[in-house]
This record gives C-alpha cells, structure tokens and sequence, in this order.
C-alpha cells in the first residue's frame, strides 16, 4: 500500500507537466492556424496592392507620353522599349506584363489599350483607355486623352 | 535531500510552458494584426491614389475638349478673314471660358474640376494668326481661385 501511495505521489507532477503541454500544444496549434491565416491574408493584400501601384505607375507613364504624342504606338515604345514591335489588332493593343510591369512573355498581368480618335476641325482630339487585368479580373482602369493640332481637317 | 534537490534541478515546474506560450501567441498576434493593418493602409492610400489619377485624367481630358473646340473656333475665325471679331464671338458661346483681350491676341482662361478640392486651371494665349500657345495646364485648390478667401490666422487685434 505504502509502495502504490508512494508511486502515485511522484507521477502527480510529470502527468501533470504532459498534460499542460498538451494542453499548450493544443492552444498554441489553434491559434497558429488563425495567426498563420492573418498573415497570409495580409500577403495577399500586399502583393495585391504592390500589382496594383506599379500598375498605376506604368499607367501614368504612358498616359503622358500618349497626351505628348498622341500615338499608342510611340507611347508604349517610349515607356517600355524602343526595339520592342508591339502589334494591333482592330485599333486594340493587348500586352503581356510581368507584377512589376515588364514586358514579359509569361506575365500574369494583361494590359489592354483601345484608342478612339476624333478629328476636328483643326486637329486631332484622341482618347485612350488602358486596362490592367490579371486573372481575369480588372486590376486598375484610367482613360486618358491627347489633342495633337494641326492646320486642320483636310491636312490629314 | 538529494532526490528532492534532484527533481527540482531536472526541468520546469507546472506553469512556466504556459506562460511562455501566451507571451510567443501574443507577440505573434500583435505582428500579424500590425502587418494586416499595415497592409490595408497601403491598399487604401492605393486606392486614393488610383481615384485621384482617374479623376485627374476626367479633368485634363475635359479641358482638351474645351481647347479643341477653341482651336476650332481659331481656325474658322482666321478662315473667316476678321480673325478677332468672329474669335471673340465663337469662343464666348465655349461654355465655362474666359476671354480677355491682350495686345498680342487673347488670353482664354478655363478650368476642369478634378474632385471637391482641386481644379485644372487651363490659360491659352491665341495669338492675331489663330495660333496657341499654353501658357498654364496645371492644378490648383480650389481655394486659390477664389481671392477672397484666406486661412483663419489671427490678425493681431483683439
């Protein structure tokens, strides 16, 4: 009897110790989860956000080269490359661009430019609207104009 | 004596791997909530930004309407002969313009609104043979368009 009490009084501690661990294991694996989801998410956002401003940025980019020259075709060669050869299909440019909008073969962001041009009477009003896209989904939209005179119309 | 000393020297008591694992799942916590809110900043000031962008493109595409018509107006008026009395006509009936007579032609000043605040101020000087030079393109507070208004500084007198 002596020998059992004995036996259970020195076990009491070590039981006692594995089941807090257990116990930790079990809290801190939870919580893990939803910390681990948190920063995760924040991420996402981020990569989300970062696509978004050098989208932006490249958008800009080219909305002021095009307001200059009022060409798509020099706009883009002006922003991205000069040797590059960007083809048009139906008045509309579609570009391939990688997250930090580079030309890139395999880029997950698409960019779409569609151009309206308008002639006045003394010149050229044009209008064009780029469109980021990635996954199918519209990352960042901006129209923007140009206004390229001439001595009117009939010069054309 | 010796066991006792034995056991105390051979781990941690009850309690301390708890205490430990709040503390690590709190300072973990605070770093992601810090990183979440860190994160959504960026994406609303983002946000702000791209608006503001799109808004300021509304408004330079809006007074390149209004300068196209006006170069228009220049081209008929010189075809026209009477450059200054058919431009000073035609370009009144522009909506939203200002016209002035200078000693070198005329100076037509307009604006575009690009949000509650801010405007696109737009002068253009046309000179006696219809041609333009763009003198301002740029934005500006609402505030400085108007003279009469002015920051609530005290003035001195009681």
């Amino acid at each position: 009897m002596n020998v059992l009490k004995t036996v259970t009084r020195k076990s009491r501690p070590v039981n006692l110790f594995f089941t807090e661990i257990i116990l930790a294991l079990l809290f801190f694996s939870i919580s893990a989860a939803v910390i681990l989801k948190i920063f995760a998410s924040a991420d996402r956002l981020s990569r989300v956000s970062s696509e978004k401003e050098n989208a932006m940025i490249c958008a800009q980019s080219i909305a002021e080269s095009y307001s200059q020259c009022g060409d798509v075709g020099d706009a883009l060669k002006t922003v991205f490359s000069e040797t590059a050869d960007f083809a048009e299909s139906g008045g509309e440019y579609t570009l391939l661009l990688d997250e930090k909008c580079k030309l890139s073969a395999y880029g997950g962001v698409q960019l779409k430019l569609s151009e309206d041009r308008e002639k006045t009477t003394a010149g050229v009003l044009s209008r064009l609207t780029l469109t980021f896209e990635t996954e199918n989904e519209e990352l960042y939209s901006l129209d923007c104009s140009a206004y390229i005179p001439s001595g009117g119309a009939d010069d054309e | 004596m010796n066991k006792k000393e034995n056991t105390r020297q051979m781990g941690m008591g009850v309690g301390y791997v708890s205490v430990m694992l709040i503390f690590a799942v709190i300072c973990l916590t605070i770093f992601a909530v810090l990183s979440l809110k860190a994160s959504l900043s960026n994406e609303s000031f983002n946000e702000r930004s791209g608006d503001f962008l799109q808004h300021y493109y509304a408004a330079d595409t809006a007074a390149k309407e209004t300068l196209s018509k006006l170069n228009d107006c220049a081209f008929e008026a010189r075809s026209s002969g009477l450059f200054d009395e058919a431009f000073e006509e035609a370009a009144q009936e522009v909506e939203g313009v200002t016209l002035k007579r200078t000693p070198a032609g005329f100076s037509v000043s307009y604006s575009a609104a690009i949000n509650e605040r801010q405007t696109l101020a737009v002068t253009v000087v046309f000179d006696n043979n219809g041609q333009y030079t763009i003198e301002q393109w740029q934005s500006q507070d609402v505030s400085q368009m108007d003279d009469n208004s002015h920051l609530g500084v005290w003035d001195g007198s009681f």
